[in-house]
C-alpha cells in the first residue's frame, strides 16, 4: 500500500454534539500509481478527507500512512503532496511561469533547474506560449491546466484534486476530464481527486471510494461498485436507480415486507406489449402495468411504468415500437437487489430459473 | 522539522505571533487607558456617580449631543443614499471629483472644519446672511450642532451604502420589473431591504461620530448653558480644565458605554450583512448595471451636487477666501511665526511616529484577524474600532487618567525618572501628544486591510503554505501584491486624521509653541477673537486644506489603482 488510512476521524471543534463527526472511522489504502475518485454527496465529508491527507487539516484519530511512514506530524511540504484547489488558488499577481516556478523557487532549487523544469511542464500542458499572462487572463481549462502544472512542479508522490471540474462547463469538461486522465498516466503520479459526479468518477477513476456522512461506504473498480453494490446508498447513487420500501405481488420473488430496501435499477427491468411474438413465452412470468410517462434520453427512451402500485423504470430502444403514456403493457423483472443492516444480496426471479432468457 | 497543525488553525504562518502582536498593541495603546477610565470612576459610589451624571448642564449637553447626532444621522442616511445612488448607478461629467469629495470631511481636520463652519453659518457669513434675513439662525443653536455633525456624518453613510449597491446584483431588480413592479414598489420592496443593514451600519457610525464630536461642533455651536447649545464632548474638556476628574470620568464613562452598544449593534449589522449576502464575488464582478437615465435620476443628480456643493466644497474656499482676507503679505506672514513653525514640528512628528505605529500594527492585524478563526474574532474586530465611536476627548482623557498625576501609572513613572535620572513626562508634553494622535487613528490602515484580504480569501497563502513557503516569503510575494494599494490608501487616510486631530491631543496638550500642534494653534488664534488673529487662524488652516486636498487627489488615484488591480 503506498497510502494508509487508519481509522482517521475528523471532528471540528465548533461541531455542535448531535451532529455527525465530518470524517468518520475511514480505513482506506491506496496502490501507487493509482488513480482514485472520492465520490459523495454535498457535506459528506471529501474535501476534509483530501485537506487531511495533503496536511491542510489535523485529524482528530487515526494515522495516515504515505510509503510506510506515518506523516500525521509531517507539514504538508514535507510530505510530498501536490494539491489542486477547487478554485484553484493561482497566485494572482504572478504569470503563468512564476507560478508553475514559485514550490521550485521556494525549495531554492538553481535557476537553469527551474527554468528547465518549468519549461517541460508547460511544454506538457501545452501552454508555453501563454508563459507570461496573469491567472485572470487564461479561461477556466487553462487555469485549471496551470493548477495541474504547479501542482506536479515539485514532482509530489501524491497529487490531490479537489473538484477540479467544479469551476469549468460542462461541455470543456468532458475533454478536460480525458486529458487530466491522460496526463497523470503519463506523468504515473498517484492521485485522489474529489467529485460528487458518479458519471465522472466512472470515466476517470482506477477505483471509486464512496463516502456519505463522513463513512466509507464503499471502495472499489467503478464496474464493481456497479455490479456489487454493498449498500442501498452505493447503488441508488451509481447509475439511475429506483428504491423500494416494499415488493409485494411481483412475480418470481417473494413478498418483502420486513422494511429492508429494495433497489431497481433499470435494466432489470423488461417491459413489453402482449403482442410481443419475441417476448410471448415471457408473459406468464411478468405483471401489468401501466406507463405512467415516456421521456426522451437522447439515444433511447425512459420508461415509466406503475406496477402494484410501484412505479419502475426501464430503457426502451429507439429502434422498438414508439410507446405512449397511458398504455397497458407486460413488465419483467430479472432481478433486484436487496439490502439490510448486514449488507447486500441479489434476488433473481425464480420462475425465470427453467427458461432460457438473455440478461441484459 | 517536527511539525504540528493545531487542530483550529491553518498551516498557513504566524498566528501566535501576529494575534500576540495585535493582542498586546491593542492593550497598551486602547484598552488599558480606556480601562484607567472605568477604574477611576469606579472609586466613586453609584450616588455619586448619578450624581454628577444628572448635573443639569450635564444633562442637557447628553441631551443636545444624542438628539442633534440622531437628527444629523437620519439626515446623512437620506443624503447618503442619494449620494451612492448617483455614485453608483448614474453617469455624469465630475462624478469622480463627487467621489472624491466624500471623504473631506475625514481629511479635513476637525478644528478648520469647525471654524469655517462656524463663520459660513454666522450672521456675517456667506450662508449664514442670506439664512438670517429669512429669520434662520445656524451659527450658535441647536441646527447649527446638526449642520456640523452632517457634515462629519456624510462619509459613512456613502462609503457603507456605495459597495452593497455595487455588489447588488441588477437581476433582482430587473425580476422585480418583469413581474410588473413599478419603479417604487421596486425600490421599497427590493431594495431597500438589500441595503437597509448597510444603512443601519451608516446610521450607527454616523450617530456615533456625532455624539462623541468635538473640534468641528465648539465653534459652530457657542457652548451657551443657557441656550443648551454645549455637547458632551465639551462638557467633558470643561471638567478637564477646572481639574474635576470625578465627574469628568462619570460622564466619559457613561458615552464609553453607549459608545460599546453601538459599535456591538453595528458589527452584529454587519455580521447580519454577511451571512445575508455571502460571499458572491463572481456577483460583483457582473454588475454592471447599464446608467438609466431618467428624470428621476437627473433629480437625484442634482440634489446630490447641490448638497456636495454647499456642505463640503463651499467650505474649501470659504477657508481661502478668509485666509487671503487682509491680503497676501499678511497670510504669508501669519505663517511663519515661531508658534506655526513649532506646532509644525510637533504636528509632523506625532503623524509621522503615528503613521509608523499604525502601519504596523494594521499590517499584523489584519493578517492575524484574516488568516485564521479563532474564538472572539469578532469581538477583538470590535475592540480594534474602537476610537472609531469613542470622542476623542475621551480619548485624552483617558491617557491623563494613565499617565496623569491621578493615574495608576503616574507612580510607576515617577520610580523610573527616579532610577534613571531622568524627567520623562508624558501627559502634557509630547509623548501624550503622540499617543494621543496614536489612539485616534489606531484602526485606520487596518480597517482599509480586512475586506481586502477576506475578500481574496487565503486560498492562495494555503497553497503557497503547502509548497513550503516561509511566512515571510507567503507576505512579501502571495499577501502583498493583493493589498499594496489598499495599504497606501490607508495609510494616507491614517496620516491626514493624524495631522488634523485635535479633541484627544488639546486634552493633553496645554502649553503653546511648545506641545500645540497645528490645530491646536488654529485654535489658540481663533479664540483669541480679534479680526487680524481670525484672519491667521483660517491662514494657518489652508496649509491643512491644501494638504487635505492633495490627500483626497492621491486617495482617489489610489484607490482607482486598487480597482484596477483586482481585475
Ligand atoms: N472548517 C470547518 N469547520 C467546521 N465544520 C466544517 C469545516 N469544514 C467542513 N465542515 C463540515 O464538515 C462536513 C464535511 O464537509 P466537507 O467540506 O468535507 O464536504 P464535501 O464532501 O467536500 O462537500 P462538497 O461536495 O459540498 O464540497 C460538513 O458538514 C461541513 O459543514
Ligand atoms: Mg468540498
Amino acid at each position: 500500500m503506498y497510502l494508509e488510512l487508519k481509522n482517521i476521524t475528523k471532528r471540528f471543534a465548533d461541531t455542535r454534539p448531535e451532529e455527525p463527526d465530518a470524517v468518520s472511522h475511514v480505513d482506506l489504502g491506496i496502490e501507487k500509481g493509482e488513480l482514485i475518485a472520492l465520490l459523495g454527496p454535498s457535506g459528506s465529508g471529501k474535501t476534509t478527507l483530501l485537506r487531511m491527507i495533503a496536511g491542510l487539516d489535523a485529524p482528530t484519530e487515526g494515522e495516515i500512512y504515505i510509503d510506510g511512514e506515518c506523516v500525521n506530524d509531517l507539514s504538508p511540504a514535507d510530505r510530498r503532496v501536490g494539491f489542486v484547489f477547487q478554485n484553484y488558488a493561482l497566485f494572482r499577481y504572478m504569470t503563468v511561469y512564476e507560478n508553475v516556478a514559485f514550490g521550485l523557487d521556494v525549495q531554492k532549487r538553481s535557476k537553469d533547474e527551474v527554468r528547465k523544469r518549468v519549461g517541460e511542464l508547460l511544454d506538457l500542458i501545452e501552454l508555453s506560449h501563454l508563459r507570461d499572462r496573469y491567472p485572470n487572463q487564461l479561461s477556466g481549462g487553462q487555469r485549471q491546466r496551470v493548477a495541474f502544472a504547479r501542482a506536479l512542479a515539485t514532482q509530489p508522490a501524491l497529487l490531490l484534486l479537489d473538484e477540479p471540474f467544479a469551476a469549468i462547463d460542462a461541455k470543456v469538461r468532458k475533454e478536460l476530464r480525458r486529458w487530466l486522465r491522460e496526463m497523470i498516466h503519463e506523468v504515473g503520479v498517484t492521485s485522489i481527486f474529489v467529485t460528487h459526479d458518479q458519471e465522472e468518477a466512472v470515466d476517470m477513476a482506477d477505483r471509486i471510494v464512496i463516502l456519505k456522512d463522513g463513512k466509507l461506504e464503499q471502495a472499489g473498480s467503478p464496474y464493481d461498485v456497479y455490479k456489487n453494490p454493498k449498500t442501498a446508498f452505493s447503488a441508488t447513487f451509481m447509475g439511475d436507480s429506483v428504491v423500494l420500501d416494499k415488493l409485494c405481488g411481483f412475480t418470481g420473488f417473494e413478498d418483502i415486507t420486513d422494511g429492508r430496501k429494495i433497489v431497481i435499477r433499470p435494466e432489470y427491468v423488461e417491459a413489453f406489449r402482449d403482442d410481443n411474438p419475441k417476448f410471448h413465452h415471457l408473459i406468464p412470468y411478468s405483471n401489468e402495468g401501466i406507463v405512467r410517462d415516456v421521456v426522451f434520453r437522447g439515444d433511447s427512451v425512459e420508461l415509466i411504468i406503475e406496477v402494484n402500485g410501484e412505479r419502475l423504470m426501464c430503457r426502451r430502444s429507439m429502434e422498438r415500437r414508439p410507446v405512449s403514456t397511458g398504455e397497458k403493457m407486460r413488465v419483467l423483472l430479472y432481478r433486484v437487489n436487496v439490502f439490510d443492516e448486514e449488507g447486500a444480496q441479489v434476488l433473481a426471479n425464480e420462475t425465470l430459473q427453467d427458461v432460457d432468457v438473455e440478461f441484459m | 522539522m517536527r511539525y504540528m497543525i493545531n487542530k483550529k488553525q491553518s498551516i498557513i504562518p504566524g498566528f501566535s505571533l501576529t494575534l500576540g502582536i495585535t493582542i498586546t498593541m491593542l492593550s497598551i495603546f486602547i484598552l488599558i487607558p480606556l480601562a484607567s477610565v472605568l477604574v477611576f470612576s469606579l472609586h466613586q459610589s453609584p450616588g455619586q456617580f448619578f450624581e454628577c451624571i444628572s448635573d443639569k448642564s450635564v444633562l442637557n449637553a447628553l441631551i443636545t449631543s444624542v438628539s442633534c447626532a440622531f437628527g444629523a444621522a437620519l439626515v446623512n442616511c437620506v443624503f447618503g443614499l442619494i449620494l451612492a445612488w448617483v455614485l453608483v448607478r448614474c453617469t455624469f461629467p465630475g462624478k469622480r471629483i463627487l467621489d472624491g469629495l466624500i471623504e473631506l470631511p475625514f481629511a479635513l481636520p476637525t478644528a478648520v472644519a469647525g471654524i469655517t463652519l462656524s463663520k459660513m453659518y454666522a450672521t456675517t457669513g456667506e450662508i449664514g446672511g442670506p439664512l438670517s434675513k429669512l429669520g434662520i439662525m445656524v451659527s450658535y443653536t441647536h441646527l447649527g450642532i446638526l449642520v456640523a455633525m452632517v457634515f462629519i456624518g456624510i462619509p459613512f453613510v456613502v462609503r457603507t451604502v456605495q459597495p452593497v449597491l455595487e455588489k447588488f446584483n441588477p437581476s433582482y431588480e430587473e425580476a422585480a420589473y418583469v413581474l410588473g413592479a413599478g419603479q417604487f414598489l421596486t425600490f421599497r420592496r427590493v431594495i431597500l431591504p438589500e441595503l437597509r443593514p448597510a444603512l443601519l451600519t451608516g446610521f450607527g457610525l454616523a450617530f456615533a461620530r456625532g455624539l462623541g464630536e468635538y473640534g468641528s461642533v465648539i465653534y459652530i455651536s457657542g457652548n451657551s448653558a443657557k441656550n443648551k447649545t454645549q455637547v458632551v464632548s465639551y462638557v467633558i474638556m470643561q471638567k478637564l480644565n477646572y481639574l474635576d476628574y470625578t465627574s469628568a470620568t462619570s460622564i466619559a464613562l457613561l458615552m464609553l458605554i453607549i459608545s460599546f452598544l453601538l459599535l456591538l449593534f453595528v458589527n452584529a449589522m454587519a455580521v447580519y450583512q454577511a451571512k445575508r449576502t455571502g460571499t458572491d464575488y463572481e456577483v460583483a464582478q457582473i454588475s454592471n448595471i447599464s446608467a438609466r437615465q431618467g428624470a428621476r435620476e437627473r433629480g437625484m443628480i442634482v440634489l446630490a451636487v447641490l448638497f456636495v456643493f454647499f456642505m463640503l466644497i463651499l467650505p474649501l474656499f470659504s477657508v481661502l477666501r478668509n485666509a487671503l482676507a487682509k491680503g497676501f503679505d499678511f497670510y504669508m506672514a501669519c505663517l511663519q511665526t515661531d508658534y506655526v513653525s513649532s506646532a509644525l514640528g510637533v504636528t509632523v512628528m506625532a503623524t509621522v511616529l503615528a503613521l509608523a505605529v499604525n502601519t504596523f500594527f494594521g499590517l499584523v492585524a489584519a493578517w492575524a484577524l484574516t488568516r485564521f478563526s479563532f474564538r472572539g474574532k469578532q469581538v477583538l474586530g470590535a475592540l480594534i474600532d474602537i476610537p472609531f465611536s469613542v470622542s476623542p476627548v475621551i480619548a485624552g482623557l483617558a491617557y491623563i487618567m494613565t499617565f496623569g498625576r491621578l493615574g495608576w501609572a503616574w507612580p510607576i513613572l515617577e520610580k523610573f525618572n527616579d532610577v534613571f535620572g531622568t524627567d520623562v513626562q508624558i501627559v502634557f508634553a509630547l509623548p501624550g501628544v503622540v499617543l494621543a494622535t496614536i489612539f485616534v487613528t489606531f484602526p485606520f490602515v487596518s480597517r482599509e486591510l480586512i475586506p481586502v484580504l477576506n475578500s481574496v480569501g487565503n486560498g492562495e497563502e494555503e497553497a503557497a503554505a503547502m509548497m513550503g513557503a516561509s511566512g515571510f516569503t507567503i507576505f512579501r510575494r502571495i499577501t502583498f501584491p493583493h493589498i499594496k494599494w489598499p495599504l497606501v490608501y490607508g495609510m494616507i487616510l491614517c496620516g491626514a486624521r493624524a495631522l488634523g486631530e485635535f479633541g484627544a491631543v488639546s486634552a493633553l496638550s496645554k502649553t503653546r509653541g511648545e506641545t500645540f500642534t497645528v490645530p491646536l494653534e488654529i485654535d489658540a488664534l481663533y479664540m483669541d477673537g480679534g479680526a487680524d488673529s481670525i484672519t491667521a487662524a483660517f491662514a494657518v488652516s489652508s496649509i491643512l486644506v491644501i494638504m487635505a486636498v492633495v490627500v483626497l487627489i492621491l486617495r482617489n488615484i489610489f484607490e482607482y489603482r486598487a480597482k484596477a488591480g483586482q481585475n
